[in-house]
């Protein structure tokens, strides 16, 4: 019973009293600073890590992990109140949270998320704690050419995830893919499209892309709407709190969605940011009703919130053992440890129990208070709504602006998201969906460093994608649901030709 | 298909097309395409000689002006204009993207160059461009929602103002222009309420931001900094 051994002893250095006050103090700032529209959870952690360098190690990792937890949740309600999501994973919590906001049921949405994630917390807290060491073993199995199929596999799922036509989110991707492209080539760090813009060479950053094309390109369109129809607080409230049948109907979404999360989050790197659209994805094929997703499905908040939330905790195997993080918000909490005295390794688990252990708990007691703060602070995000929108929407331009700017001091960047708002309210305009663009811009940089990789080491064979049997379950699998989503688009297709034909 | 087009069928059901906006309507199917392979034609004189980029610019310009000419010719109707200029707009995106890593080595032996892969993406980003475009053309469908002139331009122009203001002016002045020039994006606003809202909310950023969250930024113009007038010194 070493596990529970272990767990015991990292909650003994994380139960404290004084420890359990950093990480609500920590909850509450990180909440109240993610919140914000346009600062997400990169520039939340950014601003905050300063205040937890006075503390000693262990009462600064609690903290942190609190602000991390609130930083986390903050960037999901902006993804579901004004549909600005504040990093990868949660552009799929924008896809149905923000569809409930506009039907009045923000609490309910808010409330799932923060259910669902502790729910997924505490499960993955138990799996590390247990597994840690053996499921490395999976990681490590993973070459190029697994990586590269596990890629082609995330994007197939950015295509499901899709409401409307399959060759336009094909399309999308292909579009993030370039974007991803700007900046300098991985291996021989040539510049590429970027036009000697100096500003360019580091590429697009996440920040710019997302925060233009959902949050910016989401205010014009709501300008162009009729006020009547764009406020979200006209839409009857129905309820802060999910109902049982809420409940009912998410349950084994958060279910599904932890074990997802739990799984691909131990893979390094891409793994976190694939569970929350793979997560999606498995509930609308399984669901009964699949057209309901995209319009406001609770499932689809909760099973995303979940997988996301599994995975972050997970990914702290590859994190701590192979020292790859998963994502921007991990790479900062690193940072961080490291300042502490954790430096990421195969040593950390056996060398500084204390540190790893208390860490892994604290993340636990982490979720635990975001799900404290929250439930009650649900009626008043909900609340925020209530503001006229002409008055909001100066607030999340203004907050977003400065939030945009401080992170890298860039006025470019500021002008870049600007224009990246135009471009996204023109696919608006026409019927495109902004969600696939933005994993294959994510997903870009990793996959073409593995297809070369894997092209390198297989000697320009391109056989070794079929040949390694992981890649190739990869590949037939993404074959399968892109099929299987390309199939009623054929057929609705030939529909509409035919009706053409009579007429 | 293809003969008696007038405007109002052009405009379709959607109606309240004038002006501008009407003429537009009826010459965008040829415009669009038009310029896109003009664009794409000066792309192929721009790029080195018997390239790939070179053979695509060339050929994808002189269809998409062929195509242009036809439609104007045979007077055609577009059926989905939301997947046509979608597509056709992505086709040019691609050749934009395929000019610009003109220049990017490509394979090496069997090693990807720094071009492979913006290359092959690009090439894909055209063809199911194209393809779409095509498909627009032929089968029908919605027209593209009308574009609304004030919120984009004046959202767009807050944020620009901010870019453009934040180093010189300082966080203050900026927040307030910024915030005072959005507000007049929709037709509800009321200017003394904006005005009243901007101070507000400039107040409550300038607090948060380089107060409450210590981010370095500079709060006045330049060397001019009236809280030195308040320290009484």
């Amino acid at each position: 019973m070493e596990l529970f051994v272990n767990l015991a002893h990292g909650f003994s250095v994380a139960l404290s009293p004084w420890n359990v006050l950093l990480c609500l103090v920590g909850a509450i700032v990180g909440t109240l600073v993610g919140v914000l529209p346009g600062v997400g959870p990169v520039a939340t952690i950014a601003m905050l890590l300063p205040i937890t360098f006075g503390l000693p190690p262990v009462g600064a990792l609690i903290m942190l992990a609190g602000i991390y937890y609130g930083a986390q949740y903050g960037g999901s309600t902006t993804s579901i109140l004004v549909n600005i999501p504040g990093e990868a994973s949660s552009v799929v919590t924008t896809l149905d949270g923000h569809q409930m906001a506009r039907q009045g049921r923000a609490g309910p949405a808010l409330a799932i998320a923060a259910i669902g994630s502790f729910f997924a917390g505490c499960v993955a807290t138990v799996l590390v704690a247990a597994l840690g060491a053996p499921l490395t073993v999976l990681a490590l199995k993973f070459g190029p050419a697994e990586y590269f199929a596990l890629m082609v596999l995330g994007l197939v799922f950015a295509v499901v995830l899709a409401k409307g036509s399959v060759p336009k989110a094909i399309a999308m991707i292909m579009f993030g893919l370039l974007m991803s492209m700007v900046g300098s080539d991985i291996e021989t760090g040539q510049s590429r499209m970027a036009f000697d813009v100096p500003e360019l060479s580091d590429g697009i950053s996440f920040v710019v892309i997302a925060m233009g094309v959902f949050g910016f390109a989401e205010i014009m369109r709501n300008l162009d709407a009729a006020p009547e129809a764009r406020d979200v607080l006209n839409a009857k409230l129905t309820g802060l709190m999910p109902t049982l049948t809420d409940l009912k109907a998410s349950s084994k979404a958060i279910l599904r969605g932890t074990l997802l999360g739990s799984v691909l989050g131990i893979l390094p790197g891409g793994g976190a940011v694939i569970s929350a659209f793979a997560a999606y994805t498995l509930e609308k094929k399984v669901a009964k009703d699949p057209s309901r997703f995209g319009k406001g499905a609770i499932e689809g908040v909760a099973a995303p919130e979940s997988a996301n939330n599994a995975a972050a905790q997970t990914s702290f195997i590859p994190l701590l053992t192979l020292g790859i993080p998963p994502n921007a918000v991990m790479a900062l909490m690193v940072g961080a440890m490291t300042i502490h005295g954790i430096v990421p390794g195969p040593q950390v688990m056996t060398k500084q129990p204390d540190l790893f252990w208390g860490m892994i708990a604290s993340m636990w007691i982490g979720n635990l208070m975001l799900v404290v703060i929250n439930l009650p602070l649900v009626g008043l995000w909900v609340r925020l709504l209530r503001v006229p929108y002409r008055m909001l929407f100066p607030a999340i331009l203004i907050f977003c602006n400065i939030g945009n700017y401080s992170i890298n001091n860039a006025p470019f960047d500021v002008s870049m998201t600007a224009i990246f708002g135009l471009v996204g309210y023109w696919l608006i305009k026409h019927d495109f969906e902004p969600a696939p663009m933005l994993l294959g811009y994510v997903l870009g940089p990793l996959m073409e460093e593995n297809l070369r990789r894997a092209m390198l080491i297989a000697r320009g064979d391109p056989t070794t994608f079929v040949e390694r049997p992981i890649s190739a379950g990869l590949l037939l699998l993404s074959l399968v649901l892109l099929g299987l989503a390309l199939l009623p688009m054929i057929r609705a297709k030939r529909d509409v030709v035919f009706v053409e034909g009579e007429s | 298909m293809t003969a008696g087009a007038n405007p109002s069928a052009a405009s379709g059901g959607s109606g309240g097309y004038e002006g501008v906006s009407g003429i537009w309507q009826v010459h965008s199917p040829v415009l669009v395409p038009g310029l896109y392979g003009i664009l794409a034609l000066i792309g192929a004189w721009y790029s080195p000689l018997e390239s790939i980029t070179f053979f695509l610019e060339l050929i994808c310009g002189i269809v998409l002006v062929a195509c242009a000419v036809f439609i104007r010719l045979r007077n055609a109707q577009v059926g989905n204009r939301q997947d046509y200029f979608g597509g056709l707009t992505l086709l040019a995106v691609g050749l934009f993207a395929l000019w610009a890593s003109k220049d990017l080595p490509g394979m090496h032996g069997f090693a990807f160059g720094p071009g492979t892969a913006p290359r092959g993406f690009a090439i894909i980003l055209g063809a199911l461009g194209a393809g779409l475009a095509l498909s627009g053309f032929l089968v029908p469908g919605p027209l593209v929602e009308r574009f609304g002139f004030r919120g984009p331009v004046l959202v767009t122009a807050s944020i620009f103002v901010f870019a453009a203001a934040i180093r010189p002016l300082g966080l203050v002045l900026t927040s307030f222009l910024s915030i005072f020039i959005s507000a007049f994006a929709t037709e509800e606003v009321r200017p003394l309420e904006a005005f009243i809202w901007a101070i507000v909310l400039t107040v409550f950023c300038c607090l948060l931001f380089p107060w409450g969250l210590n981010l370095p930024m500079q709060l006045w113009p330049g060397n001019f900094d009236p809280m030195t007038f308040l320290h009484l010194r």
